[in-house]
């Protein structure tokens, strides 16, 4: 890899770098290419917990303790990008985008994969934009929003949609469950406001009542309404913010907060209904300030009235009862509703970002069309966490919204066109390096726009050779096979051949250094070798094969050196063989053959060697004796120089020979002193001493006979040896 | 005709008994002459015989003619050994201390009594000038 990396960066990533974080984030396998439909929620599925307030993006079921770690960038699933190198951190690991095998073998895979030009891609286009013109804000009706809704259904169908646009389809049913509930509670808060109004108006007639009761004179009092009066009377104003035992809970309120703050509905409930008083008490119930007047009125009353009202004040309170149930219950079914509306938006939006992602930006300039018709409230923010937001954010300056996702598909859509345009025109021209490039950074971005998608595989083919033979110079560099990165470049159908404006200078230079170092080093080995420095020439070698394993050269050198150490093998055996014969002569007749294979051998066989050589010098020292006394007319003394010879080396050719020769031409000396040693050798040593003493007489400077006389005379007169 | 037988000369009477005197001479010169030496009845040392087969001659008394070669070894008060040539083959002769009284020479040619001892050697008993 560390090889690769000297290699230019083929591509200089024109698109905005955060937006190919999110990009190349889909190039990895498995995530991006069949991309499981979201499942639609089951229809009795428990409702998710509710969200606190303050609270932003609801925690992913199952997910990663580790995701809430500080500064976690998509929850550490969100890659990032360093252009300038060309390096992606994924997960904890780096990949070279431009040498990485996952790239590299996903271009090649996509230059070796035929278009798609048939009928059902062309509909699955025209559907995707037929669908996004339906839902141009500019024309958005309820029947075009119904429209689209429809075709996604449809191009859901072709097998290159991934069965996206059925997800999406879901999401956006899932969103349409919401408000329909929605809307029903909304309903239902309508009747319950109804039933309000109803009590309020019945607690007033009660109080009025009362006022009848107490009024002497039977006139009604001011603000009194008699039993079937007009319904429609505006209730009493609420007694004053702080009056002793007073209740704060009120119809008007709209303050979603204070009925967490009083510990929950059925609580509240509860502890209102405990704070209504009976007549003679200080009841503060909102809509019953009537009663209460009437109650304080009716104490002045005389007693003779007291049971009367003592009742009246039993209905009042069960009025003021039902009151509160009914407005708690108006709460309770706004906060629902407002929860699921902001659960069926965090999952619309993350369904949003997960095809952004995927780079299926047809389907996010849908989903974001839809997201304005279905979401009317103008509140397009992404509620991601903020964490995850930087790289949109940071990238693009621009708050983390729906139109920045729509606004980034439609930039990568424009950026992936100008590149296939630019790969189209730089093919026309032959730059055929430049083209790939171009055709690559499309890929990565728009890997499933129909730019790509339907790119002529002729087109392609003429591509990828050159990205076969790139991946293959990649290859080659990375295990230092720099014979075949060399024919690669400059071979007969070479990059440089076929891309002229193939840039070779990186890797050319990277050959050439590792060959010159190789064979600085074949030539110290090839020293060490003749000065027999046998570690040195072991160590140059390996240095070597480092370098460039499969140099031939080095190859070469080492083939000689298996070749001569086999062959000194041999030659050793054949030392032996011949040791074993005894056969000196062929042994000295290639010493020097014998003394360079006995250099790595044993000391013993050095020994060995060289006293065979010394013998074989006094063979030949005999020989050469012989044949001079032979030539000056002395056979006999020929004779004894051979013979001498022969008995140290019973079994030399030579000597054998030789002395066959001269015992036919001395045969009386001859065949005197072998009678001599034969007398010798049965003890008579007189007669063998006249042998011998012939065999002087016949050659005086025999030393055979010389020796033997000494030897026996001594032997006959031991005397004289005193 | 009587004449004629007394006519033979009375010389070839004197040349008869002159030859027949001479030779009665040189008869008992020979016959005289050999019994008076003393090697007459010693054997002549076999040459050949004792260079084939030594053994069978250990213990014989023999004569031997032979011409001195050289003194092998010397021992005092014992002897010396020397080297003969009898008969053209070459002998080892070991003459006994007793001999000393005989100069003996190289190439001068001897008579030698000799005996074989134990260890197949020849030893001089007696020493002459033929």
């Amino acid at each position: 890899m560390h090889a690769m990396k000297r290699f230019p960066p083929h591509s200089r990533l024109l698109f905005g770098a955060k937006l190919l974080v999110a990009a190349l984030c889909a190039a990895l396998p498995a995530h991006a290419q069949t991309p499981e439909p979201a499942a639609a929620p089951p229809p009795n599925a428990p409702p998710p917990p509710p969200i606190q307030p303050g609270a932003t993006t609801p925690q992913a079921s199952g997910a990663d303790p580790a995701s809430n770690a500080p500064g976690a960038l998509f929850d550490n699933r969100l890659p990032m990008l360093d252009p300038a190198g060309g390096l992606l951190r994924f997960n904890g690991q780096t990949w070279d985008i431009q040498n990485n095998a996952i790239f590299r073998a996903r271009f090649e895979k996509y230059l070796n994969t035929p278009e798609e030009n048939g009928e059902q891609e062309s509909a699955h286009r025209e559907t995707l934009n037929r669908i996004i013109t339906l839902l141009d804000p500019n024309n958005l009706k309820p029947q075009t929003l119904t429209d689209a809704y429809r075709l996604l259904a449809r191009a859901a169908g072709y097998p290159g949609d991934s069965r996206l646009s059925d997800t999406l389809a879901n999401a956006i049913y899932s969103v349409w469950g919401a408000k329909r509930n929605q809307a029903k509670m909304e309903e239902a808060n309508h009747i319950l406001e109804d039933e309000n109004a109803r009590l309020r108006r019945n607690m007033a007639v009660r109080a009025s009542a009362e006022d009848f009761q107490k009024v002497p004179d039977g006139k009604v009092g001011k603000g009194g309404n008699a039993p079937g009066a007009d319904p429609q009377a505006p209730p009493p104003p609420p007694p004053a913010s702080g009056a002793p035992g007073g209740l704060t809970l009120s119809n008007k309120s709209s303050n979603p907060a204070s009925t967490p703050a009083n510990g929950g509905s059925g609580n509240s409930t509860s502890a209102t209904t405990a704070q209504v008083q009976l007549p003679g008490g200080n009841p503060s119930l909102p809509g019953a300030s009537d009663g209460t007047d009437a109650a304080s009125k009716g104490s002045q009353t005389a007693q003779s009235t007291l049971a009367a009202q003592s009742a009246n004040g039993i209905r009042i309170a069960g009025y003021a009862e039902k009151l509160v149930e009914n407005s708690l219950q108006v709460k309770a079914n706004s906060l629902k509703g407002g929860v699921s509306e902001m659960q069926s938006k965090i999952e619309y939006q993350s369904l949003l970002v997960q095809l952004f992602m995927q780079r299926r930006f047809h389907h996010v300039i849908i989903g974001a069309r839809f997201y304005r018709a279905l979401f009317g409230d103008g509140d397009s923010r992404l509620n991601l966490p903020e964490s995850s937001q930087n790289p949109f954010s940071k990238g693009s300056g621009l708050p983390m919204t729906i139109a920045t996702l729509e606004s980034l598909c439609n930039e990568a859509i424009r950026e992936v066109q100008t590149g296939v345009q630019a790969f189209h025109k730089l093919l026309e021209i032959g730059e055929i390096r430049s083209a790939s490039e171009r055709l690559r950074d499309a890929l990565l971005v728009g890997e499933f726009l129909p730019e790509v998608r339907t790119l002529p595989f002729e087109r392609k083919r003429k591509v990828l050779a050159f990205v076969q033979k790139t991946n293959q110079l990649l290859s080659a560099i990375e295990v230092k096979d720099y014979t075949l990165a060399s024919e690669l470049i400059n071979g007969p159908q070479g990059l440089r051949l076929i891309a002229p404006d193939f840039d070779a200078t990186k890797p050319v230079a990277l050959i050439e250094t590792a060959r010159n170092a190789a064979r600085l080093l074949l030539a110290k080995a090839r020293n060490a070798a003749i000065s027999s420095d046998k570690p040195g020439f072991e160590t140059a070698l390996k240095e070597a094969a480092a370098i460039w394993p499969n140099n031939p050269e080095l190859a070469e050198i080492a083939s000689k050196a298996f070749a001569q150490g086999d062959q000194m093998a041999q030659t050793l055996i054949e030392l032996d063989q011949l040791i074993a014969q005894k056969n000196l002569r062929r042994i000295a007749e290639e010493a020097g053959r014998f003394l360079a294979a006995t250099q790595t051998a044993p000391p013993e066989k050095q020994a060995t060697l060289k006293k065979i050589l010394e013998d074989f010098k006094s063979v030949e020292a005999a020989l050469m004796a012989a044949q001079e006394m032979d030539r000056q007319g002395n056979p006999a003394g020929a004779w004894e120089s051979v013979d001498r010879t022969a008995q140290k080396f019973p079994d030399d050719l030579q000597l054998n020979q030789a002395r066959a020769l001269y015992t036919t031409k001395a045969a009386d000396f001859v065949r005197t002193v072998q009678t001599a040693q034969e007398r010798e050798k049965r003890a008579e040593l007189a007669p063998s001493l006249a042998w011998y003493l012939k065999a002087q007489r016949l050659y005086p400077k025999s030393d055979l006979a010389e020796d033997a006389v000494k030897r026996l005379k001594s032997q006959l007169v031991p005397e004289a040896a005193r | 005709m009587a004449r004629r037988a007394s006519s033979s000369s009375p010389n070839l009477k004197v040349i008869g008994g002159v030859a027949g005197l001479l030779a009665a001479l040189i008869g008992a010169y020979i016959v005289f002459g050999k019994t008076q030496d003393s090697y007459r009845t010693t054997s002549v040392f076999p040459v050949k015989e004792y260079l084939e087969n030594a053994n069978s001659l250990r213990g014989n008394t023999y004569r031997l003619e032979a011409v001195v070669d050289k003194t092998l070894e010397v021992a005092p008060d014992v002897g010396r050994l020397i080297s003969v040539e009898a008969s053209g083959d070459m002998l080892p002769l070991f003459v006994p201390y007793k001999l000393n009284g005989i100069n003996i020479e190289r190439s001068q040619k001897f008579q030698f009594q000799v005996q074989i001892d134990a260890k197949g050697l020849i030893v001089a008993s007696d020493i002459r000038k033929p």
